[in-house]
């Protein structure tokens, strides 16, 4: 009796969240404590093993981001108790600054609605579709066919779908057009179809975004948002609702059409909630429990307590609503999954030691994989490989890291650390980055000299933000009919005669990476990379150089009176400049004299553009990054998610999800969407 | 007198050398302190640093990463700014080995003197009189108000010379300059000329003298003109405020997305850039006056959402 009454507490309080504000307010006197669960929901101590565990649920899920929130709801939705344990301090992982660009097909119901000219059933779509229904004509088969065509390269002649898992594509492509309904019955609204993602096939468009309609409140079950949670209220100035500044969506709604990952992320959460998932924030997932070390089910996790606290302030932060938190702050915790654990923490991007395995290169920790400020220093750390391989898993297409044409760039955001992802003051993580970049496009980096660590040029400047082509589809056209026709599985899509003509990838980022006179033994770090100008910089360009898009606090942008002052500054400022940039003035000398020559014999720089003397003071450097976006390498699975062992069986009671996965070189959201559905629809129904 | 039966016993002590002799100031200075001992011994330990004033200067783990090596520590940290040479000392902190505190040298070259250089038109004409601002800086933060330099052509005679005023460049506090008119080279072509700092002799420490290659493009007097029209190949709109390089002359589009540039016959590369476009770039001889139609194309950089979801 007692078990039941807390079960109908916790559904009555869920029930009572019915807007964003409401809910906020609500989800604060409701924050779960781990005093208040018990019954079937969470059971303190339960005897299972020698050791006794601290919280039982149904289903664990490890990661609360775009495979672990939908697993959540999905085993939810099938009765399971649900616990996401995530190491931030609030949910949706890289779901939550991504652009909501989300890829399945198949013949998905938004596919179908825009084949058909109809709007949404809210009616809040008001343009007509932006793709032909020729190019939106998908089946299974089809999407099936696209993502494992061995014969498709990309710009840099890499062939991202030949090395694709089978098995899981196959279950991938089936469960697409139920993945998108999915997300619909949980408040997620999708813009028209426009073009498909890297990844998801060439054949058809297969994309729409998230969006929200800009309103006086925000309120997910009507789909509306205000402006100050958008981001968009002031231009330099975003919210603790969205980390990332919403964008216009207008050319694929209509008008007061807001798109990015919020309107996705915050739906599904708001789902989540609602719908009684409990969730365990500031809690790193550590290992996995075995019944022995390489047999027998998994059985639980153990998980560590690592706050995320306000640098300055020095409170914890918190997550923007709390419905279904469990605040415990106990150091470790052991808890049980009668059902199955789920591993959706991500992939490996934020450990470079993990990377590195790919290009050592990359073994630097200066450069931090993108979204880093809003993760935290937890995230994309390869704990779910590190754990699975503990335990006996394998590894699914490890060297498709390499195969996404963009997986490693450099970003043309200059002069903060987290250059990929955009974000504004306002966010509670922005005190991490401390500056919202500079974005100087592909144009700016003509007006300056890039030198690394010693304050040595290593490349043509303006083509190091250049990145080559997507494998959309064949000549980058972006969209079926606009580029070549592709016909799927044909040998000449990789002929050395197409390979020659698409190939178009410019090798700054290696350069830039590469060992100079200040690498040293053991791991001859490449070092940061510095952009410097001067004044007249400044006064052809007008950027500008002020809070919040930089920071002379910060280590990622420098001002300086002389030369030699200014690589005196970035020395002793800089958290990862390890030696002096002892050569700085007198590139600076030499580069003047090219300049003045009109000709640039190391790079060939008048080849591209023009260039422009570095002499009139004060003179500037900001920060140039590598970053390193996303994993494609991980943990091998099969149809169901579970994850394989050395011995090509699952291992009981395993299921993983998203970029831990490896196997599917398909970027962002579709696949962690889908997996995570397959992942939370079997988990639940383990004995 | 000595022999090798009466040889002193010498226990575990310090070697520790800096690296380099002379090291610039604020530069990064290593320093290697090697535990020598007797007889092979297994310490763990650390290495502390003290500066000339006492101050710890850093700390670094004894470790052997190249055994039967002796046992290091080394230490890589910015150097201090006062030139001349110090006395450090260093002392191991080890339960395992009891040994002296180490002296050790660590010379810091004089003080560098910046020099910057601004304001020289890209394109001379032969024989005018041209402008130049030059500006001396300590970087070590000693107040150059004042001092002196020399500007030597080609052939490395002095030109002119001067000093610099007592007020700094507007928007910094010590950069202190002049700004001089000077007669241009009466030849066409590159010339490389240098401006040396030369240090005061007031000056409270040593300072070292400074070059540095100042260029300049002389040229014939203008023979035609070059009227650059860039537009956007989109929308055909005027693009407005394109920066136009024809190397060497440089000029600007105006709201009517025109640029008009003076020069030579010749030949030439023409360049109109602007964010967000790609840079227009046309060669060709010039030899009349003449219209060029710059069509700029968009540099359309995938937005976050097109790249990744």
């Amino acid at each position: 009796m007692r078990k039941k009454d807390k079960e109908r507490r916790l559904e009555e309080e869920a029930k009572k969240a019915l807007s964003r504000r409401e809910f906020f307010k609500a989800g604060a006197a409701a924050g779960v404590s781990a005093a208040a669960l018990g019954g079937s929901v969470a059971v303190a101590s339960a005897d299972h093993s020698e050791e006794a565990w601290d919280y039982e649920y149904d289903v664990v899920i490890c990661g609360g981001g775009c495979a672990g929130i939908t697993a959540a709801i999905r085993a939810r939705d099938s009765g399971a108790s649900v616990l996401v344990v995530d190491q931030n301090y609030d949910l949706g992982g890289r779901m939550l600054h991504s652009g909501s660009f989300l890829s399945l097909g198949g013949g998905d119901p938004i596919q179908k609605r825009d084949m058909a000219g109809e709007a949404d059933a809210e009616g809040f779509i008001t343009v007509p579709p932006v793709e032909d229904p020729a190019e939106l004509d998908d089946s299974v088969e089809l999407l099936f066919t696209d993502v494992t065509d061995w014969s498709v390269v990309d710009g840099k002649a890499q062939s991202p779908y030949r090395y694709n898992e089978r098995e899981m594509m196959r279950a991938w492509a089936e469960n697409c057009p139920p993945t998108r309904q999915f997300l619909m019955d949980n408040y997620v609204r999708f813009t028209r179809v426009s073009g498909t993602h890297g990844g998801g096939g060439l054949s058809r468009a297969r994309a729409p975004y998230c969006f929200l309609m800009l309103g006086d409140k925000t309120d997910i079950k009507a789909g509306t948002i205000t402006r100050e949670d958008a981001g968009v209220a002031d231009f330099e100035r975003t919210s603790p609702f969205a980390p990332v500044q919403m964008e216009d969506a207008t050319q694929f709604v209509g008008p007061d059409a807001v798109r990015n990952g919020v309107a996705l992320a915050r739906p599904l959460e708001f789902s989540a909630r609602e719908k009684g998932v409990h969730f365990m924030l500031h809690r790193a997932f550590i290992d996995l429990i075995r019944e022995k070390p390489f047999e027998g089910r998994v059985t639980g996790i153990t998980a560590e307590y690592r706050p995320r606290v306000h640098p300055k302030s020095g409170e914890r932060l918190e997550s923007f609503w709390q419905l279904g938190n469990i605040d415990e702050r106990r150091p470790n915790l052991r808890i049980r999954a009668r059902k199955a654990v789920i591993l959706a923490s991500g992939g490996h991007a934020g450990n470079p030691e993990v990377r590195s395995m790919f290009y050592p290169a990359m073994r630097d920790p200066a450069f931090p994989t993108s979204g880093s400020a809003l993760q935290g220093p937890g995230g994309q750390d390869a704990t779910a490989l590190k754990a699975a391989l503990k335990i006996g898993a394998n590894l699914a297409g490890m060297q498709q890291n390499l195969s996404y044409p963009t997986t490693y760039h450099i970003a043309t955001t200059l002069g903060t650390r987290d250059a990929y992802t955009n974000m504004m003051p306002g966010h509670p993580t922005f005190v991490f980055r401390g500056s919202a970049g500079v974005n100087v496009g592909n144009a700016g980096f003509e007006e300056f000299i890039a030198v690394n660590q010693v304050g040595k040029r290593f490349f043509n400047e303006v083509r190091l933000p250049k990145r080559p082509a997507g494998n959309r589809y064949p000549g980058d056209g972006a969209a079926p009919g606009r580029g070549l026709e592709h016909k799927p599985l044909d040998w000449r899509n990789c002929s050395a005669e197409w390979i020659r003509q698409s190939y178009n990838y410019d090798h700054g980022l290696d350069a830039a990476l590469a060992m100079n006179e200040g690498s040293r033994a053991p791991n001859y770090y490449s070092g940061p990379i510095w952009a410097i100008f001067d004044e007249d910089a400044i006064e052809r360009t007008g950027w500008e150089l002020r809070f919040p898009y930089v920071n002379e606090e910060n280590g990622y942008f420098f001002k300086a009176e002389s030369i030699e002052d200014l690589a005196a500054k970035i020395y002793a400022r800089h958290p990862y400049q390890r030696v002096p940039l002892a050569y700085l003035g007198k590139t600076i000398e030499t580069w003047n004299g090219y300049v003045a020559a009109g000709a640039d014999p190391e790079f060939e720089r008048e080849k591209d553009a023009p260039m422009y003397a570095i002499s009139k003071p004060p003179f500037y450097a900001l920060s140039i990054m590598v970053i390193w976006h996303d994993s494609y390498g991980g943990l091998r699975c099969n149809g169901r998610q579970q994850v394989i062992d050395m011995e090509g069986k699952p291992i009981p009671g395993l299921y993983a999800g998203g970029e831990a996965v490896g196997g599917f070189n398909k970027h962002g959201l579709g696949k962690g969407h889908v997996q995570g559905f397959i992942a939370g629809t079997h988990a639940a129904q383990e004995g | 007198m000595e022999t090798e039966d009466q040889e002193v016993e010498v226990g575990p002590h310090l070697v520790v050398t800096a690296s380099p002799e002379q090291v610039e100031p604020f530069g990064e200075i290593i320093l290697t302190a090697r535990l020598e001992t007797p007889e092979p011994m297994d310490v763990e330990g650390e290495v502390v640093f003290y500066d000339a004033s006492g101050a710890e200067a850093g700390r670094a783990a004894l470790a052997g990463r190249y055994a039967p090596e002796p046992l290091t520590a080394k230490l890589e940290r910015m150097a201090p700014s006062e030139p001349g040479s110090q006395t450090w000392t260093a002392r191991l902190e080890s339960d395992d080995c009891d040994c002296e505190e180490a002296e050790f040298t660590v010379t810091i070259a004089p003080h560098p003197i910046s020099v910057t250089v601004w304001d020289i038109p890209s394109a001379i004409e032969q024989g005018i009189t041209f402008p130049m601002t030059i500006g001396l800086k300590c970087p070590c933060g000693c107040e150059v108000k004042g001092w002196s330099f020399r500007l030597l052509n080609g052939e490395g005679q002095e030109i002119a010379a001067g000093t610099v005023g007592d007020e700094p460049w507007p928007g910094t506090t010590s950069l202190f300059y002049t700004c001089i008119d000077l007669d241009a080279p009466s030849v066409e072509g590159h010339h490389e000329w240098a401006v040396v700092a030369l240090p005061s002799e007031e000056a409270e420490v040593p300072h070292a003298e400074r070059k540095l290659a100042v260029h300049l493009n002389v040229t014939r007097a203008p023979e035609v003109t070059l009227r650059i029209e860039a537009f956007d190949a989109a929308t055909n709109a005027p693009v407005p405020k394109a920066k136009v390089v024809v190397h060497p002359y440089r000029g600007w589009t105006n709201e009517e997305g025109v640029a008009e540039v003076r020069l030579p016959k010749g030949a030439y590369t023409v360049f109109v850039s602007r964010a967000p476009y790609f840079a227009f770039k046309s060669n060709g001889e010039i030899t009349e006056d003449m219209t060029l139609r710059a069509e700029m194309f968009e540099d359309r950089e995938y937005s976050v959402s097109e790249l990744w979801a």
